[in-house]
């Protein structure tokens, strides 16, 4: 169980701009932190400076409590699963959960034994005859998690390793992950595009866009409160409904449908972040404006519903149940207004709340 | 941070960036390593000879090859006032001209016979494959014994064709285009097997999607199968007329370059100046001519086939 | 297609399969004809006997010359293979400054006409000693661009990930090269190894200027000697001698032909 520090790590491949811009993190020893951020946003980059297959190219990584910069991969005490994998084609299940064992001088007795328990507590104890490629899709990734655990490295890295499974599989092998980490104790350093994964799964995580820490913290803390509006619309599912909105003598003007009291916030354009499960229907007493639906999706357990703001801005609420609406059919809707967050319109960042606000009026 | 800790830590990332700069330097020594036993190899019977040859060109050797004194650009000069010389170039071009376009069609229709997805096509695509088995050696007696005057098949058919009998490899007007024809059957297997493979690249859903269109055959042919396959022609043509260019065994087996050196190729006349005659001044002129021919050719390929070229 | 294109297209097909097969076809029938028939002319065989390839083995030691041209073959394909994949590895898998030149260089050999460098070969070689013999035969063609080329496009099929999965397992490059790529490029290797053998089995020019010895000859060049010493009288004898030459290489192709054909493509057209 080893910590992970990353100290204004920056990368770049030759003249090009950077890939990272100066990442900082504190990586507990045990714990499972997810990297979550879009394509391109160096998430896999970082991953691959931790692991050695990449050169740092200012800053300092940390592992345990030595400096890695320079270190080769195999001495820094860790194991990768890739997402593809990486089974070699021509060994076998057994060989390749074995493989590379021998160079950390493992007597080939313990390597079998190793390789039967990490078989076992993957269920792939049948297969071990077998070549990869007579292996569904699902029991490779087993493998590639068995030749991870068989090395009984303190860190674990792993890239996307379920992006290559169909949707429930992907469920399952999620929490079988999260299992096996808490009972090995080891530390995960786990990097995805998918921000239900990241949500799921993590301890903490950390969201990265364009080579820049946008957040780090726990799933709940950083859903609840997103620190700038590209954290607002990546985490969550449907998005946080973001809209241009402007601030007038102490009063919230949203779309010209809803008038809210804000205290503390200077006069002028600021983005106004609504989570979908935020607007709800309108007979809890709150004030409501009247809106027309554009679209309807039933999911069996809630509804989302998608309507016109003003324009052609959609807003989409999320409703618990089954909800039967006609496209073009008017509902009346409010907004729970704890729940709104504001940005800035300029930066995106958060404008912290500093007093209450009150739903005043509501204007038709 | 404590002074002598702060040093410490300097002194650790000192040591690293040398470790990084080390590994570096090893990673560079190891490739060369890999790469050794090709690096000495090519530079002992490649770019040492190539030297050697251009430096031979510019002197007078004795018989072993041994320079004796400076020629200067002697040897290049009676090259190009030797009538023999001007006779070999103009065999080797017309060699090449005789078996280059002609074998690659040749080929071509072949290849383009044996794409389609018919019932027993594999044992036509390795018949028409099997000249890339055939040595030149086996290839050129057979084909000497077909020629042979009296007893070979090609003049039992042209007799039976009602036509007069040709005395192929011995007549200079017919020599050289025997040479040809032989040399088109020998060298058609690499390129149908090339092209081939080339044809079974492209994407059969272009063809479907014509045929949805309702274009016919040929139109498809035009318009999908040969943009699709310039790559390869290209790849193909080169190789050929490089190929062309270095024609030695036919010649030796079939013609020793005559009758009257109508059939002197290039290579063939570098051999019989160095091996038979003991000229390696003139040979070495000669080699460094074919050197340059071959590296215009090459060029001049990637020029036009940079335009031409179709890449997927 | 309509029944009448196939039968069109499979009429084509036959008629160039006997015009190409032809050459081939001929020379294993005047291997089997009696002397006098083939003075006459004949095509088909009036009986098939064995007596010209009797005759020939007992005129040249031609069971000398395949096994020097087998030998001399083996080798440079073995050569050539290792060579080649060696070059190929450190040019996919070890990144180092310069490589891309030094790739460059290799692949610009492929212009230089072996031809033009033939004299001082002949001259180095003789130097070292290695006239008639194997290694004089051989070690000059163990480099190879087109092999390097050509396995360089199949490793740099073979995913990044496993390379990078054997050095956080802190396997050695060597030992990657020999317990990973080269298993999984079996059949590429393989390929390769054909085409190699074919070449050398077929090669002539250098066989003739290095060797003047009936013990390293190879069979080409005992080809030529036979055509040119039997030429008037005895052309069933050469030709028997041709379908000894012919027949491995004829089989080793009929059975790799798709294989030989795909790795050839794949190496050509990226």
């Amino acid at each position: 169980m080893k910590a992970v520090q990353l100290k204004d790590i920056r990368k770049s491949y030759g003249q090009n701009p950077e890939v990272l811009k100066g990442i900082n993190a504190a990586i507990e020893p045990g714990e499972f932190f997810v990297l979550v951020g879009p394509s391109g946003c160096g998430k896999s980059t970082m991953l691959r400076i931790i692991a050695g297959l990449e050169e740092v190219s200012e800053g300092e990584l940390i592992i345990g409590s030595e400096t890695a910069n320079r270190l080769r991969p195999n001495e820094r005490d860790l194991s990768m699963v890739f997402q593809n994998y990486a089974l070699f084609p021509h060994l076998t299940v057994e060989q390749n959960i074995m493989f590379g064992l021998h160079v950390k001088k493992i007597a080939k007795s313990e390597q079998i034994k190793r390789c039967k328990e990490a078989a076992e507590m993957l269920g792939i104890s049948d297969y071990l005859m077998r070549k990869p490629k007579e292996l569904s899709g699902g029991q490779r990734q087993r493998v590639a998690l068995a030749r991870a655990i068989v090395t009984h490295a303190p860190i674990c890295l792993m890239d996307e390793p379920l992006s290559n499974l169909d949707a429930k599989l992907r469920a399952r092998m999620r929490s079988e992950i999260r299992q096996i980490q808490r009972k090995l104790g080891i530390t995960m350093i786990y990097v995805t595009h998918d921000q239900t994964e990241a949500m799921t799964m993590a301890d903490r995580m950390m969201i990265l866009n364009h080579g820049e820490v946008q957040q780090v913290g726990k799933p709940l803390d950083i859903y609840n409160n997103p620190q700038n509006t590209f954290v607002a619309s990546f985490i969550g599912s449907p998005p946080m409904n973001l809209t241009a909105a402007h601030v007038n003598k102490g009063k919230l003007q949203i779309a010209n449908k809803w008038n809210i009291k804000v205290d503390g916030y200077q006069d002028g354009e600021v983005i106004i972040g609504v989570r979908p499960e935020a607007i709800l229907p309108a007979n809890e007493g709150l004030p409501a404006a009247d809106v027309k639906v554009a679209n309807v999706e039933v999911l069996g357990t809630e509804t989302l519903v998608s309507f016109e703001l003003e324009g052609n801005k959609q807003w989409i609420a999320k409703w618990p149940g089954q909800w039967s609406a006609e496209i073009g059919e008017i509902l009346q809707v409010s907004v729970d207004h704890n729940k709104i967050e504001l940005f800035d319109a300029v930066t995106g960042e958060r404008l912290e709340k500093t007093h209450s606000k009150k739903v005043l009026e509501v204007v038709l | 941070m404590s002074l002598p800790q702060a040093q410490q830590e300097t002194q650790s990332f000192v040591k690293q960036r040398w470790l990084g700069n080390s590994r570096r330097f090893a990673s560079l020594l190891e490739g060369l390593l890999y790469l050794l036993p090709s690096i000495l190899l090519f530079t002992v019977f490649l770019f040492y000879p190539l030297m050697k040859t251009l430096y031979l060109s510019f002197f007078y050797s004795d018989a072993q090859g041994v320079p004796l004194s400076f020629a200067g650009f002697d040897h290049f000069v009676q090259l190009f006032s030797s009538s023999s010389f001007m006779t070999s170039m103009k065999a080797t071009l017309l060699f090449v001209l005789y078996t280059v376009p002609p074998g690659i069609i040749l080929a071509l229709a072949l290849a383009l016979l044996a794409n389609e997805k018919l019932r027993g096509i594999g044992f036509f695509r390795t018949i028409f494959s099997s000249t890339m088995g055939m040595s030149v050696a086996a290839s050129s007696v057979i084909w000497m014994f077909m020629y042979n005057p009296a007893i070979g098949i090609a003049n039992r058919f042209l007799t039976w064709a009602g036509l007069s009998e040709i005395q192929w490899l011995l007549d200079p007007g017919w020599a050289l285009i025997s040479v040809s024809i032989a040399t088109i059957w020998m060298n058609t297997g690499f390129t149908f097997m090339i092209l081939l493979g080339g044809l079974q690249n492209i994407d059969s859903q272009l063809y479907e999607s014509a045929k949805i269109a309702g274009v016919s055959r040929f139109y498809s042919l035009r318009k999908i199968t040969l943009p699709m396959l310039s790559p390869t022609l290209f790849f193909v043509i080169t190789v050929s007329m490089i190929n062309a260019f270095q024609t030695f065994g036919q010649i030796d087996i079939l013609t020793k370059g005559g009758p009257m050196e109508t059939t002197n190729v290039i290579v063939y006349a570098i051999y019989k100046d160095a091996f038979i005659n003991y000229n390696v001044g003139s040979a070495s002129a000669q080699a460094v001519l074919l050197f340059f021919g071959i590296l215009i050719v090459t060029l001049i390929q990637f020029k036009l086939g940079e335009r031409k070229v179709h890449y997927q | 297609m309509s029944w009448g294109q196939k039968l069109f297209t499979y009429a084509l097909l036959l008629i160039a399969a006997a015009i190409m097969f032809f050459p081939i076809i001929y020379a294993f029938l005047i291997s089997f004809m009696q002397g006098g028939e083939v003075l006459q002319g004949n095509l088909w065989p009036e009986e098939f006997t064995l007596a010209n390839y009797i005759n020939a083995f007992e005129k040249v030691p031609l069971l000398t010359y395949l096994f020097n041209s087998l030998i001399v073959s083996f080798l440079i394909m073995l050569g050539q293979v290792i060579f080649s994949s060696l070059a190929a590895f450190a040019f996919v898998f070890i990144p180092f400054k310069g490589r891309n030149v030094l790739f460059f260089i290799f692949i610009s050999t492929m212009m230089i006409p072996w031809e033009a460098t033939m004299v001082p070969n002949f001259q180095t070689v003789q130097m070292l000693g290695w006239l008639n013999s194997y290694t004089g035969l051989t070690v000059p063609f163990f480099a190879m661009a087109f092999g390097t080329f050509l396995l360089r496009q199949q490793f740099k099929t073979i995913p990044k990930e496993l390379y990078e999965a054997s050095q956080v397992a802190g396997i050695s490059n060597f030992r990657f090269f020999r317990s990973v790529v080269m298993p999984v490029s079996k059949t590429s290797l393989v390929t390769l190894g054909m085409y190699c053998f074919l070449t050398a089995w077929n090669m002539y020019l250098w066989p003739l200027l290095v060797t003047n010895d009936e013990q390293v000859r190879t069979v080409q060049i005992g080809l030529k000697q036979m055509q040119s010493q039997e030429i008037s009288t005895e052309w069933g004898v050469v030709m028997a001698g041709v379908v000894m030459v012919i027949l491995p290489t004829l089989l080793l192709l009929f059975l790799g032909q798709k294989r030989l054909q795909e790795g050839l493509t794949k190496g050509a057209l990226k």
